[in-house]
């Protein structure tokens, strides 16, 4: 018995183990993956370290003039937004060292109610042990172990979620600026044009009425100007806010000129299969059902065996004056509950989980269409003021220069047409921005970079019509996923 | 091998002159009159009467170097050759279409049997396109006429289809005309960088023409010392023309009613020719110079300008303004503050000219559409241009520079 009890505890402390509570490797694991996706790296220093590598890093990206990766980058290191997101990282493998330690034995210490013939004094003492616990520990760390995999994938997921939105907000700071500053010479021509109608006016060669359309135009022209300074403002502030920049640190100078489209795209095939092969958010939720799965088999696993508690009574008899133990077994008889409500719960849990990944991955799918195609439109648009609207503004002011020239056209439609020609440069500004978002979004739906030239990662997957949107190319896990996922 | 085309087709061209000279060997019994920048239509005696051919067509016209216009007219050129011929003649002109539309051609003041008259769907049917129609009719009168169609005419006369029809009397006048020049007044519109006249345009004319050239591709008119000159204006376009000469005063001895008796006529110095007529002038060409001969009217001496612009004279550009849309526009001149004078040459739109130009002895005269030299010369044995004249000591004003206040 007592031998017994001694391989009992033994066995729970090699299953409890002491394993280490730090998630230095989770996060190395989730710092990789980005890594390969993004090219973006994330701090070293876990669990709140101070990293001064990182702030190095941080003051040199913002002491340049500002691109897309250097923000995505500055984000990474420093968002609160995900250093916070980071410490599901930590609470995850607490949950995974939990469900390996044993429930710790309970000691009680009593008085019997009555003298005792046979012990003396009438003082008794027992040490309970649930022993199922530790029957179960493998299969209880085998959930956990699936949940922080889980939350691994889908930490990451949301890294590169924020890197996308972080891209976003940057184009659009980087496009309002433009913007502000086209609609500043729109102004300035306005009121350069306003300045000779007051010349023209007050030496008696124009009317009261012409001057008021002149100077209604400049007042115009100068509301825009603010409205687009006060936008350019905002959206700056919208990326301090994603890239976690304040103080000194919010002093960054943007690149002046937004990137230019790519001459070419590459291959667009096949970018759902990439997607369902690759999103780690997909992924994470494969190992959703997974863990449901394994806490399904759990409860059945002990679904008749119930409660299983073993305790040592241990009293001094009287007539030897020694200690003598008394074993007990107490042990649950599931004549009421056997788990069947408890099981049909998890059951539903399970299913949801199978349907959410479903949901999921049509969604992804969708996403994938939906960008594809705002992406190449933004392209055939931004070529449209490349090769058509920009040059005939072009040309419009150098003909009006001629008629002005030739004494055909006054300086008012010269000026006029000057502001035209910004307006377009505005509007393909706009367009290019739309371009650059389109792309990183659908970058975001893929689940990493397209680059610029060559195909993405190729799929190996046939491309034949699937009754599971959730099911990806079979010959491509995804590098994060574990070798034995269920796919 | 091609200059050899060269000498067959300048053969064939001699060919073709000595044969329509041929028709032409008798001594005319008139002074021909002459058409700057334009031509006499020759003529073939068939039994005792003249034949004419005309051919109304799409014509390019060089309104002056660096400018075509997309015209119509007759036998390539507008205004169509002058048909000329003398009181008693009867005449047959054959009349071919090559427009792109229906014609007909009206013999604008002339005495003439009711059907041949010319206008379309009154008096004959249209001409259609790539048909010829004959018309014949004998002259009755003497005089300076016109011609141009009677079907469509707002398009057709708005893109320069007419000509002068003159008819010499039987005897000719004493004394005796040395030189008669015919002059077509007409006004277009042609959009500054296009070619094409819109004939829509009924009152706001950019282009002002003697005989659709503007100044400076008008040729001078060249005279000899002492010599009677005519000039004859006709007019078909939509405003009347002060034609004013320098240095003359002329008698009006005709017009397209026919001459003005003698009692009638009296000195001007400008002759307004109103629309839809001609006006003859007479004067004898006894001082020598180059005397400017234009419309009165300061528009149509200028090419094409807008008459939208803004009204710049006398409003201050200072530098700095002038900087302030330099940076906007790096080639922007301010202009007009102090007139439109004095304008350096800068850019225009293609096939459109200087809206003032020409350059004389004494600098840029500034001049435009109906604008030309009659240049009067003693002792000239040819009507070439004699280039400019040559003042006699004492004939010119004097500068004095910039004199001290106190002298004033």
């Amino acid at each position: 018995m007592i031998r017994q009890l001694a391989l009992t505890v033994a066995l729970s402390l090699s299953i409890g183990g002491c394993a280490s509570t730090s998630a230095k490797p989770a996060l190395d694991e989730v710092a990789s993956t980005v890594k390969s996706r993004s090219g973006h790296s994330l701090r070293k220093g876990a669990d709140g370290a101070d990293d001064k590598e990182a702030e190095r890093a941080i003051d040199g990206l913002l002491a340049r003039p500002l691109t897309a990766d250097a923000a995505v980058q500055v984000a990474l290191l420093l968002s609160p937004h995900l250093r916070a997101k980071l410490e599901e990282l930590s609470i995850a493998r607490a949950d995974y060292v939990q469900a390996g330690l044993l429930k710790n034995p309970v000691l009680g210490i009593g008085k019997t109610a009555w003298d005792a013939e046979h012990i003396d004094p009438n003082l008794f003492m027992t040490v309970e042990q649930d022993f199922l616990d530790a029957v179960t520990i493998p299969l209880r760390k085998r959930v956990a172990a699936t949940e922080l995999e889980a939350t691994k994938l889908s930490v990451a997921d949301e890294v590169l979620a924020l890197a996308a939105e972080t891209r976003t907000a940057f184009y659009e700071a980087q496009a309002a600026e433009a913007v502000a500053a086209m609609r500043a010479l729109v102004d300035d021509a306005a009121h350069t044009a306003a300045d000779i109608a007051r010349s023209q006016h007050g030496a008696g060669n124009m009317n009261d009425l012409s001057l008021t359309n002149e100077l209604g135009l400049a007042a115009q022209t100068g509301l825009e100007r603010k409205r687009a300074a006060v936008a350019s403002a905002v959206a700056r502030e919208t990326l301090n806010k994603h890239m976690g920049t304040w103080g000194k640190r919010a002093g960054w100078k943007l690149a002046a000129k937004l990137p230019d489209v790519p001459p070419s795209e590459p291959s667009l095939e096949r970018l759902e299969s990439r997607a369902i092969a690759d999103r780690l958010d997909v992924a994470a939720a494969r190992r959703n059902v997974q863990a449901m799965g394994y806490t399904l088999s759990l409860a059945k696993t002990t679904r008749w065996t119930g409660m299983v508690s073993v305790a040592v009574e241990a009293g001094r008899l009287r007539g030897s004056e020694r200690i003598s133990f008394g074993p007990s077994v107490s042990l649950e008889i599931p004549l009421f509950d056997q788990r069947q409500a408890q099981i049909a719960k998890l059951e539903a849990y399970h299913r949801r989980a199978e349907q959410n990944l479903e949901a999921l991955a049509v969604d992804v799918r969708a996403d994938v269409r939906a960008a594809r195609a705002r992406m190449l439109a933004s392209r055939t648009i931004v070529e449209d003021y490349a090769k058509g609207v920009i040059p005939l503004r072009e040309n419009n002011v150098r003909y009006s220069q001629e008629m002005y020239d030739a004494m055909l056209l006054g300086v008012y439609q010269l000026i006029q047409s000057k502001q035209a020609e910004y307006d377009a440069y505005r509007e393909y500004i706009e367009a290019v921005r739309d371009y650059w978002i389109a792309r990183s979004d659908l970058e975001r739906a893929v689940g990493g970079r397209l680059g610029t030239d060559g195909a993405p990662r190729a799929s190996t997957a046939p491309s034949g019509p699937s009754t599971n949107p959730a099911a990806g190319p079979s010959a491509a896990p995804p590098t994060s996923s574990p070798s034995h996922s269920n796919h | 091998m091609a200059s050899l085309a060269r000498v067959v087709i300048a053969y064939l061209l001699l060919m073709v002159l000595a044969r329509s000279a041929a028709a032409q060997t008798a001594p005319l019994p008139y002074v021909p009159v002459v058409t700057p920048n334009g031509s006499t239509l020759p003529f073939v005696m068939n039994r005792g009467v003249k034949e004419f051919r005309l051919t109304a067509e799409p014509v390019k016209r060089e309104f002056a170097k660096g400018m075509v216009v997309n015209a119509w007219g007759y036998n390539g050129s507008t205004p169509g050759p002058t048909i000329e011929a003398v009181e008693g003649d009867r005449v047959r002109i054959f009349v071919t279409n090559k427009l792109p539309e229906r014609t007909s051609v009206h013999w604008h003041g002339i005495f003439l049997p009711n059907g041949m008259d010319g206008v379309a769907g009154l008096n004959q049917p249209h001409i259609e396109k790539n048909e010829t129609y004959v018309y014949e009719f004998t002259l009755r009168q003497n005089g300076v006429f016109m011609y141009h169609p009677h079907s469509d005419e707002m398009v057709q006369m708005a893109l320069g289809m007419m000509g002068f029809f003159v008819i010499h009397p039987k005897v000719a006048p004493t004394p005796k005309v040395d030189r008669h020049f015919l002059v077509m007044l007409h006004e277009w519109y042609v959009e500054p960088g296009t070619a094409t006249p819109n004939p829509n345009v009924m009152t706001d004319f950019n282009l002002f023409t003697f005989n659709s050239r503007v100044w400076p591709g008008t040729d001078p008119w060249v005279v000899k010392k002492g010599e009677r000159v005519q000039f004859s204006f006709g007019n078909l376009s939509m405003d009347s023309h002060p034609i004013h000469v320098h240095g003359y005063a002329f008698e009006e001895v005709g017009t397209d009613g026919g001459p003005v008796p003698r009692s009638a006529r009296r000195p001007e110095t400008t002759v307004n020719v109103p629309v839809g007529a001609t006006r003859t002038v007479e004067m004898v060409a006894n001082e020598e110079g180059d005397w400017a001969f234009h419309c009165h009217k300061s528009h149509h001496t200028m090419n094409a300008m807008s008459h939208e612009i803004p009204n710049m004279i006398g409003v201050p550009q200072p530098t700095s303004l002038e900087q302030k849309v330099r940076s906007l526009l790096p080639g922007y001149m301010a202009m007009g503050e102090n007139g439109m004078g004095n304008m350096m040459e800068m850019g225009r739109p293609r096939n459109t000219l200087p809206m003032m130009t020409g350059d004389g002895p004494f600098g840029p005269v500034e001049m435009g559409g109906m604008f030309t030299i009659l240049k009067v010369r003693a002792g000239i044995t040819s009507y070439a241009d004699p280039g400019w004249y040559k003042h006699p000591e004492g004939t010119l004003p004097r500068n004095l520079g910039v004199l001290p206040s106190s002298s004033r």
